[in-house]
């Protein structure tokens, strides 16, 4: 008998707006995971990564940006990095990864008055020169924990949890709504 | 009415006239005005009545520390009591109206009050309302807080919105008048980060009312250049309409900015915005407010602070009175008084206290040197003053120069105690102040304004240096050192009429005296017996007047009487403020399962379970009562098969080498033998030996687990596990990540649930003898989607639990609803999983509920004595392990038509309920349709020898008391034969 099909669907279902000069939108099939560095083999974990990106494991809050593969890398905590992006042709490389892929939603955010908005929600010091593009950082915002990445001069992604992705998404909108 | 008392001149705008309603009456002003200067432009200064004794009031001061016009502004819901018009920006379309009156303001009924004020001396209600002691809170309380207090709110809930923030900044600089300003401009040219903020929304302050020159031009136009200056500045921000309202650790500031307050409408925009300001340093540039004088009836309208009485001149174009005299102690009385005539005000006389030669010379005005007004006359408006020397001089306007006191509230809200400075009369911050905070200008006594933009300029190029900035080198801006010389006088002793301290709460000198008399000699003593200083002014006009008078009644230095300070906020905020957006459903954020959707199609009913919204039943048509629908579930589940969203359960990624080893440590029970492809049951226990929480973990690989965790402690347990990786095992290799938004996971459920899964699962067998209980995998289902897939059962029957990524989620839960229609498939929520849980004798929350050991959950064999784990040691403690604690037993009604109740107590048949007779409680309670009764779950002592006897559940609250029977935890299937078939 022929098995069901199932179907991928994103939280927001592909969310995209724009308010007053600044969009949002849902980034939608992204690929996650985490790699981890064995504690008694830090060689060979620097060595595999600098075989694959050309560069050693960079360190918070600056971000790896690569062409090939096409994805970026941040580090997480100590010893924990996140690649996001192209992710198929990393994982055999590190011993411990997990997929996060699906355990969070993510938004970018972009526009002249984006720091505005974010002010209202966002804890972390945004001023343009010290919070440089590809800077990232962890934090919360509306008691929802998030991850904060500048990757362009007037746009950033963040990164919640999947299963409130609604109220973040609320969160981020109103800001939007509230400064234009 | 026109505007009778508008001046030429001011720093309002005569081309955007306002109107606006007061009392019903319609009035106008202007762009630029207040609340207060309107209505003193409109010849209106009684706005409102006294707390306590209903004394008619009027306009006292311009600024923050106002305790007299306080108004209810706006309509209906958007009503706010207790706004200080000195303070509310007048716009088009105002609304307000006085409070704390029965009847209209110029008849208050209450007035009578005041006639029986020899009887209501501080303390009164406290002496007097003794007894019989149950008429305090039904009469005498009731009575006394409607007749005194300030304004009403309408009970309604609050329209407009709220919204919060975040700023960062190298120099957070508090006060936007001359000392604030010369700050930010060291600041701005250095490159810091500069924020500066002020209460007002004209920048400038003192500058805006006087009519000094700073670098050769009239001050108010050197400000508003140097804000110009700023605005062009990217590194400056400039934040009017915003109070500063606390001083925290770190650098950091809470301050409110006033978005909409000065518009009709708010459009749909945040009213009020509560900032969080991070700061690496802080300037206090808050000024100074001045003081009054305790003077016999000196709480009449038209009796103001003098410098209120300059800047409505000044700064609004109002004459506050049409005869102005001047009250004072010291040279800036002089000032204003210069001020004034310049201004076209009309002087008629000037008392000084002090026995001096006039400072200055009027032409018509009257000097009194050496003397002091010593009574009043006017009941709604002031008529005349009576002097120490005999004269009376008509006027309708006195205006008090009592002094000056700096703002020093900022540097108090970490402990710090101001220091007392004979020269100027008024406390100055000390040394003890927040850390990386810097006070300069009046807030520190410089009181000239030379003074004032000089101390600004090299204490901010001194702080900058200390962050790193280079400064320019550069001169303050120019400004004169104008006299302040002050003699301090703080009050006229008289026996007869009383002379007001503190105008907002109606504290007189003789409740001063009263207070010392009594022995409450502290400051601390003084406020709470007195209220002195409480309310919404914080007592900024009379802290320091009735330190100074108490101080005079004890013959005492000031300093050796004691010294006030302050807390948060500096000024009133509205709740909403505090609240922010966090309000309705949106109070908290929402986590919602992959079914969440295709649940709401089935109208199923979502109970919170923390943040998560969990399907608690799916009614069906024709279903009347939760009971039928969940009734409906656990018997569909046990006859055929049932689906769970348990995707709330938390779960977390565990790899390294370590990981067993690890996970051995943090179970009380072994984890290191634990076979790839096999699931356990964990207990983790806290410290102390009680048991923290408990789960199952999978071996997915050598060096790879997955564990699951209780709903409610996700959060918990990852975070303890972090805390132990890190801490107690840095020697590990371990990794820990949550994947709990990662994956959707299922229960699927019953005898039927084998062979739903059968056909949706890829090349996966099945069977018994291949995947039998607590094995787990890794699989794929639906023609290759990735899943996890673990036998395991909560409800006790043939279950599995199936996980897929998050995004496949709502997809499955369909598959399986359809796919499983030739079985009558059925969704159950978290109550029929109660139920069953229940029956089959699983403990939750009910049961570990930080109190409870393994042994009293019936595990006290799962705590390994061969390993070290956490908690394993303290867990064996005497009074945890004898024969008389309590155990896990089932509960069933001897008469079955009986409802058992969680929470009732145990007792021996026969025996009294009291502590000592206390058997156990019970814990959990369900309907059984399974046996058609009501069963629990709960704790009796020495339980699992007594299997068979009968007790009572006592329930002293519900009034219940029945018999029940004590069986097994396990009711449903005690071998577990189904789960493993």
């Amino acid at each position: 008998m022929a098995k069901p099909t199932l179907q991928s669907r994103s939280r927001l279902a592909g969310f995209a707006t724009e308010i007053g000069g600044i969009s949002l939108r849902e980034i939608c099939d992204i690929s996650i995971i985490s790699i981890a560095k064995p504690l008694h083999d830090h060689a060979l974990f620097d060595q595999n990564f600098i075989e694959l990106f050309n560069q050693a494991p960079p360190l918070a809050p600056t971000s790896l940006r690569l062409k090939s593969p096409n994805c970026r890398v941040f580090q997480t905590q100590i010893d924990q990095w996140f690649v996001i992006g192209e992710t198929n042709t990393i994982q055999d490389k590190f011993d411990y990864v997990t997929d996060q892929s699906d355990g969070w939603v993510a938004l970018e955010i972009s526009g002249e008055n984006v720091i505005l908005a974010l002010e209202r929600i966002c804890p972390i010091d945004l001023h343009t020169d010290k919070f440089l593009i590809g800077h990232f950082a962890r934090t919360m915002m509306e008691h929802m924990g998030c991850i904060i990445l500048r990757t362009d001069t007037q746009t950033y992604q963040l990164f919640s949890a999947s299963s409130s992705a609604e109220s973040f998404l609320h969160a981020v909108e109103t800001s939007i709504h509230n400064v234009t | 009415m026109t505007q009778i008392n508008r001046l030429s001149g001011g720093k309002i705008n005569r081309d955007k006239p306002c109107t606006f309603t007061f009392n019903g009456k319609i009035l106008q002003g202007y762009q630029g005005d207040t609340l207060a200067s309107a209505l003193l432009a409109n010849g209106i200064n009684l706005v409102g009545r006294s707390f306590k004794y209903h004394r008619p009031r009027g306009i006292f001061s311009a600024g923050s520390e106002e305790p007299n016009a306080l108004v209810q502004l706006r309509q209906a819901a958007s009503n706010e009591p207790n706004t200080r018009a000195t303070v509310t920006e007048l716009y088009d379309g105002l609304y307000a109206t006085s409070q704390n009156h029965r009847g209209p303001l110029n008849f208050d009924l209450m007035a009578a009050t005041d006639l029986l004020s020899p009887f209501l001396g501080a303390g009164f209600y406290y002496k007097t309302f003794m007894w019989p002691r149950a008429f305090w809170e039904k009469l005498y309380e009731p009575i006394i807080r409607a007749s005194a207090g300030l304004g009403k709110l309408s009970g309604e809930e609050d329209p407009d919105i709220y919204d919060k923030g975040f700023l960062h900044c190298d120099l957070l600089i508090i006060g936007a008048g001359p000392a604030g300003l010369a700050a930010a401009r060291v600041a701005a040219h250095a490159g810091a980060q500069v924020i500066i903020a002020d209460e007002d929304f004209l920048l400038g302050g003192r500058l805006n009312s006087e009519r000094h020159e700073i670098d050769g031009i009239p001050a108010d136009q050197w400000a508003s250049e140097t804000l110009a200056q700023l605005q062009e500045f990217g590194n400056v921000r400039i934040l009017p309409r915003t109070t500063v309202l606390g001083a925290f650790d770190h650098g950091i500031y809470s301050a409110l900015e006033r978005k909409t307050d000065h518009q009709l409408h708010s459009n749909g925009k945040p009213r009020q915005v509560l900032w969080r300001i991070y700061s690496k340093r802080a300037i206090l540039a808050s000024g100074a407010t001045e003081r009054s004088i305790a003077f016999p009836n000196n709480d009449r309208p038209g009796i103001m602070l003098a410098g209120a009485v300059r800047s409505y001149a000044k700064r609004y174009g109002v004459a506050a009175g049409k005869q102005i005299s001047i009250f004072t102690n010291n040279h800036s009385g002089w000032q204003i008084a210069q001020d004034l005539v310049d201004q076209g005000v009309k002087i008629t006389a000037i008392v000084d206290t002090r026995d001096i030669p006039p400072p200055a010379t009027f032409s018509g005005v009257a000097i009194m040197m050496g003397t002091q007004v010593v009574n009043t006359t006017g009941r709604k408006a002031l008529r005349s003053i009576t002097l120490s020397n005999g004269h009376v001089i008509q006027t309708d306007c006195l205006a008090v120069a009592g002094g000056w006191s700096p703002n020093v509230h900022l540097t108090c809200h970490q402990r710090g105690r101001p220091e007392w400075r004979n020269d100027i009369a008024a406390f100055v911050p000390s040394k003890s102040r927040p850390v990386g905070m810097s006070v300069v200008g009046a807030a520190n006594g410089d009181l000239t304004l030379g003074a004032a933009i000089k101390s600004a300029h090299q204490t901010t190029n001194a702080v900058l240096k200390s962050i790193g900035f280079q400064t320019k080198r550069t001169q303050p801006p120019r400004a004169i050192d104008e006299a302040f010389a002050i003699t301090p006088f703080w009050h006229v002793a008289n026996q007869k009429h009383r002379a007001w301290v503190d105008l907002q709460n109606d504290v007189t000198t003789k409740d001063i005296k009263l207070s010392q008399t009594e022995g409450f000699h502290a400051v601390e003593h003084l406020k709470r017996y007195t209220t002195l200083g409480m309310a919404t002014d914080q007592g900024k006009t009379s802290n320091v007047l009735g330190l100074a008078v108490m101080a005079e009644m004890l013959g005492k230095p000031i300093p050796e009487t004691g010294t006030t300070i302050f807390r948060p906020p500096y000024t009133p905020v509205a709740m909403g403020a505090l609240g922010g957006r966090a309000r309705d459903k949106n109070y908290a954020p929402i986590r919602k399962t992959p079914s969440h959707q295709w649940a709401s199609e089935q109208n199923a009913v979502f109970v919170e379970t923390g943040n998560w919204l969990r399907a608690q039943w799916y009614p069906k048509l024709g279903e009347t009562h939760w009971r039928e629908s969940v009734d409906r579930e656990v018997l569909a589940t046990r006859k055929s098969v049932g689906i769970c969203d348990v995707t709330t359960l938390g779960k977390i990624d565990i790899q390294g080498t370590d990981a067993a080893a690890f996970l051995n440590f943090i179970y009380a029970n072994p984890f290191l033998k634990v076979p790839v492809g096999k699931v356990r049951y964990g207990l983790m226990l806290r410290e102390d030996g009680i048991c923290y929480d408990d789960g199952t973990t999978a071996r997915l690989g050598e060096n790879h687990f997955v564990m699951t965790t209780t709903t409610a402690n996700a959060v918990l347990v990852y975070r303890r596990m972090e805390f132990a990786r890190q801490c107690l095992c840095p020697e590990m290799d371990v990794h820990l990540i949550s994947t709990t938004d990662a994956w959707a996971q299922y229960a699927i459920a019953g005898p039927n649930s084998r062979a739903l899964l059968a056909k949706i699962v890829d090349n996966q067998d099945l069977s018994n003898e291949v995947f039998p209980f607590m094995a787990c995998g890794e699989i794929t289902i639906c023609n290759g989607i990735p899943a996890r897939l673990f036998r395991i059962s909560f409800s006790g029957e043939l279950a599995y639990e199936l996980a897929v990524p998050t995004r496949y989620g709502d997809s499955l839960i369909r598959a399986l609803m359809a796919e499983g229609q030739e079985f009558d498939a059925t969704p159950y929520g978290t109550e029929a999983l109660s139920v069953m849980r229940i029956e089959k004798g699983h403990v939750v929350g009910n049961e570990i509920n930080g109190t409870t050991t393994a042994l009293n959950l019936g595990m006290g064999g799962m705590v390994s004595q061969k390993k070290d784990s956490i908690g394993a040691t303290l867990s064996q403690r005497e009074v945890l392990i004898n024969d008389n604690v309590v155990r896990l037993v089932g509960l069933q009604p001897v008469d079955k038509s009986h409802a058992l109740q969680a929470g009732a107590h145990f007792l021996e048949l026969g025996s009294k309920p009291t502590t000592q007779n206390d058997l156990g409680w019970m814990t959990s309670v369900a309907h059984s349709p399974t046996f058609g009764h009501s069963i629990g779950l709960g704790f009796v002592k020495n339980g699992h020898m007594r299997h068979g006897d009968i007790i009572r559940a006592w329930d002293g609250i519900r009034g219940r008391d029945i018999p029940v029977k004590i069986v097994s935890p396990h009711m449903y299937d005690p071998e577990g034969a189904i789960q493993r078939g």
